[in-house]
């Protein structure tokens, strides 16, 4: 080995690891400094990005907040509008629904009601001459709906029912378990109307005339009329006897 | 490597606790570094201090790739060219007499050295050569990358390192011959 590259060995295996205790002040040195810095010179492109940028995100959480406002209190039908935002309001319809369905399927006595249905009492649940069953679509099928939806809400055609919702378990005839929720319906045609006289009966009989297919286009209708018109009819079969007029809230 | 990750983490979310850490893992060893290139002890705290302002100052920067060694030495390396490209002597050229390139005596009393006494020796080296010696021997830089970090010709990096490794044997033969005299003189 060359007297130069051995001089250079022994300086690296000496001094590249090599560790000296610094003296005891420096951390805090620079912690104070560190402390002490001046802040961070924004450009003022950057400034103005940050401040549109937060223009947008206080403008989007009103809006937010004007949708949840307008869906809770009828009066609010107007501002909702404003947000003009169908799409996001049939969402936000449907969150609230899946959420008030989920909350009325774990009450115990919803469902010990629903366990004894008796099926000769629910002649609308039978199978059509076909063997068809109107199933009202169930909570992971609307949480699917949700996800899935891009629809544009003025495309869809006026229908008689705006809005129905539910959840269904088909398995077995027997123990067959429904809850509708029906907002708004305004019945053009031969449907009754549920104004505080309709009954359960007549209100099921009209849902389940129509197929599946009218169902889902009723639930994709939802959110024209959801928020513009606040009548309420919520019942479950199983909850209430057959014929008897259920909760009808504004 | 993964725990000095968690560490350089935790200082990004500024906590004080793991910058302390972390300044205590590195620190010993980046003073040596700073000593290296400084003529005395404190301007290398100075560079020390600095050089690690900037690493907190800069830990968003870390990829997390390379070691977290590594990645703050070239931090403190780079503060401490910075400091001496600032002094406007850096590259003067001292001239040497007597001097034997070949000498083998110095690497032998070289290896004989403690690491603090080797320390003390590259500090006397004039600014110009020590900075070279260190990034050529010691970081292993290139003399293009030595010629693009202190904004010189790759023949001036190369000359200041030859003077610097003669400069190094001549200031070792003196200690060298100081010790021997001392020595004598104190069993004389």
């Amino acid at each position: 080995m060359k007297h130069q590259e051995l001089m250079d060995k022994i300086l690296k295996e000496k001094l590249i690891n090599h560790e000296v205790e610094p003296p005891s002040f420096v951390f805090e040195r620079i912690q104070n400094e560190l402390s002490d810095a001046s802040p961070v010179i924004v450009p003022w492109y950057r400034k103005v990005a940050m401040q549109r940028i937060a223009a947008a995100v206080s403008l989007l959480m009103v809006s937010g907040a004007v949708y949840w406002l307008s869906l809770s209190d009828p009066q609010g039908v107007q501002v909702a509008k404003v947000a003009n935002s169908a799409d996001t309001a049939y969402r936000i319809a449907l969150e609230e629904r899946i959420r008030t369905l989920e909350k009325a399927a774990e009450e115990s006595k919803f469902l010990s009601d629903v366990a004894s249905v008796n099926q000769k009492n629910y002649p609308a649940m039978q199978p059509t001459s076909n063997g068809e069953r109107h199933v009202v679509k169930s909570v992971s099928d609307l949480r699917t709906e949700l996800n899935e939806t891009t629809m544009n809400i003025e495309t869809i055609p006026t229908r008689e029912i705006a809005s129905i919702t539910g959840i269904a378990y088909t398995s077995n005839i027997a123990t067959q378990r429904y809850q509708f929720s029906v907002t708004e319906v305004d019945y053009a045609n031969s449907a009754p109307r549920p104004n505080g006289n309709s009954s359960a009966s007549t209100l099921l009989n009209t849902f389940t005339k129509l197929s599946s297919g009218e169902y889902f286009a009723l639930a994709k209708h939802k959110v024209n009329e959801f928020v513009t018109k606040e009548h309420y009819v919520n019942f479950a079969i199983g909850d209430v006897e057959f014929g008897q007029t259920i909760q009808l809230s504004k | 490597m993964e725990q000095h990750y968690a560490i350089v983490y935790k200082c990004l979310q500024n906590d004080r606790k793991a910058q302390y850490e972390l300044y205590e893992l590195f620190s010993r060893k980046m003073f040596a570094v700073c000593l290296r290139y400084t003529s005395d002890r404190d301007a290398a705290t100075d560079i020390l201090q600095e050089g690690f302002v900037k690493v907190f100052q800069n830990l968003s920067r870390f990829s997390f790739e390379g070691s977290v060694e590594g990645w703050i030495r070239r931090i403190i390396v780079n503060t401490a060219i910075d400091h001496f490209r600032k002094a406007s002597k850096l590259f003067t050229i001292h001239d040497l007499d007597g001097v034997e390139v070949e000498d083998t005596s110095a690497s032998n009393f070289l290896g004989k050295m403690e690491s603090d006494e080797i320390i003390k020796v590259i500090q006397k080296l004039p600014a110009g050569y020590r900075t070279v010696l260190n990034l050529y021997v010691l970081e292993e830089y290139s003399h293009k990358e030595i010629s693009a970090m202190l904004g010189i010709s790759e023949g001036t990096s190369k000359s200041q390192l030859a003077r610097a490794k003669t400069h190094l044997k001549e200031l070792l033969k003196r200690t060298e011959r100081t010790d021997s005299h001392e020595a004598s003189g104190i069993n004389g």
